[in-house]
């Protein structure tokens, strides 16, 4: 193979963009040609380096542009203590009216929470992901959670996996829990995804505080989406 | 905040990052916030995770590896915890194409490759490596950034830089390459004297 070859090869699997002939090609020449694996290696720890070197420099000057979160002083803090001890006394308070107004927002998620039902079991992937899906299809959204650690613990976490994540929080109404992981599944391109994470997270957010859920109900009755009625008649129920 | 993403990758590719500049000011604070709210994490991790972020974030628009960013502040915040939880070091990317090699290899080269790998993991050779790289001119650093730094293939190099042809590009950075590895053997000889 020629020098101008040799070099095309390089230029295509750092740019990511062999065929399977060509990966073939590569194998063999690394395996038979010595000089050649040095040359790849050489040049692929070149771009290591080199990108390395410019993200850092980037990554330090944009920096700049986010301000630190302010210190706590001392004295703020003895104060904080105070005004802390007051407004505990009053989230009581609030805490028992709010277990007695309780049931209307745990009829809600009864009424219009629908589990994710598309978690599929590909080849090859573990008992506790597969355990997982059974209990969160069966409704036993603790005993999911607890399977879909031990799994998270040997995958790469994807839109799916906060999704179901997610809407096993939603299931055992931890509406807090619940919003942190639809927040990275909103990021989905999948449209299916995306729908039932923002659905659900109206209905985390709705658990939380149902003043900060009306912007999303209202944005998705604005929509042509699955969940537009629905999200006009809790509009109409529990807003007007 | 709606990013036209073509338009995105333009600036990028020019070295234009007032867009990722602005993208930080606006919900750098948001996501370091909820970091260190919601996890067990200091603001200068909180930081660090944000920085690799947005970096992230260019990347996926140079490579075109995303379509459409209909929420900013929540893709950003996605990748913030992706990343949080997966624990990304910096040593673990740097090795990453290495390694990507080593994976395409039979065993038995594992000896001789751990050797080149050892070599090229050098400290002092990277530092060199950096350092010939800013006596190249601007010319040639345009082309060789382009190609190393942000992966681009030959074809759209050749666009990127207004060049006649493929094979004009290829020329020019075949010629950078061998200026730029005069350099660094000129800095390891002057070392080793």
């Amino acid at each position: 193979m020629s020098d101008a070859a040799e070099q095309d090869l390089i230029d295509k699997f750092l740019s990511n963009d062999l065929s399977d002939n060509e990966q073939k090609d590569l194998k063999s020449m690394l395996n038979d040609n010595p000089q050649f694996l040095k040359e790849v290696v050489h040049q692929g720890h070149l771009s290591d380096v080199l990108k390395n070197e410019y993200d850092e420099a980037l990554k330090a000057d944009l920096l700049t542009k986010v301000p630190l979160l302010p210190e706590r002083k001392e004295k703020a803090i003895s104060l904080f203590y105070y005004a802390a001890a007051a407004v505990s006394l009053i989230f009581v308070s609030i805490l028992v009216f709010a277990l007695i107004q309780n049931n209307d927002e745990k009829d809600l998620i009864s009424e219009y929470f629908e589990p994710y039902p598309v978690y599929s079991v590909e080849r090859g992937e573990t008992s506790s992901g597969i355990d997982g899906v059974e209990a969160y299809e069966s409704g036993n959204y603790q005993k999911a959670l607890d399977h879909f650690e031990q799994y998270g613990n040997l995958y790469q976490p994807d839109n799916r996996f906060n999704l179901v994540i997610g809407s096993s929080y939603l299931g055992l109404k931890q509406g807090g829990e619940a919003i942190r992981w639809f927040t990275p599944a909103l990021s989905s391109d999948d449209k299916v995804i995306f729908n039932v994470a923002n659905w659900n997270m109206a209905l985390s957010e709705y658990l939380v505080n149902p003043d900060l859920a009306y912007k999303r109900f209202q944005s998705i009755a604005g929509d042509a989406g699955p969940y537009q009625k629905k999200a006009q008649a809790i509009l109409k129920e529990r807003y007007e | 905040m709606k990013i036209n993403l073509e338009e995105a990758r333009d600036q990028f590719l020019s070295g234009d990052h007032q867009l990722l500049a602005l993208i930080s000011e606006e919900y750098g604070l948001y996501c370091v916030r909820y970091l260190t709210s919601k996890h067990i994490c200091s603001q200068d991790e909180a930081r660090d995770c944000f920085g690799d972020a947005i970096i992230v974030v260019r990347d996926v628009i140079v490579s075109q590896k995303v379509k459409e960013i209909s929420n900013v502040r929540s893709y950003l915040l996605g990748i913030c915890l992706n990343l949080y939880r997966k624990g990304i070091e910096k040593e673990q990317r740097k090795a990453d194409k290495v390694d990507e090699i080593r994976s395409m290899l039979y065993e038995d080269n594992s000896n001789y490759l751990d050797e080149v790998i050892a070599r090229e993991n050098d400290v002092e050779s990277n530092r060199m490596v950096i350092e010939s790289f800013r006596e190249l001119s601007e010319g040639c650093r345009s082309i060789l950034h382009l190609y190393y730094v942000d992966g681009l293939k030959m074809i759209e190099i050749a666009k990127q830089l207004n060049m006649a042809s493929v094979n004009v590009a290829k020329t020019t950075k075949s010629r950078c390459y061998k200026k730029w590895m005069e350099i660094v053997d000129k800095f390891k000889n002057k070392e080793n004297v």
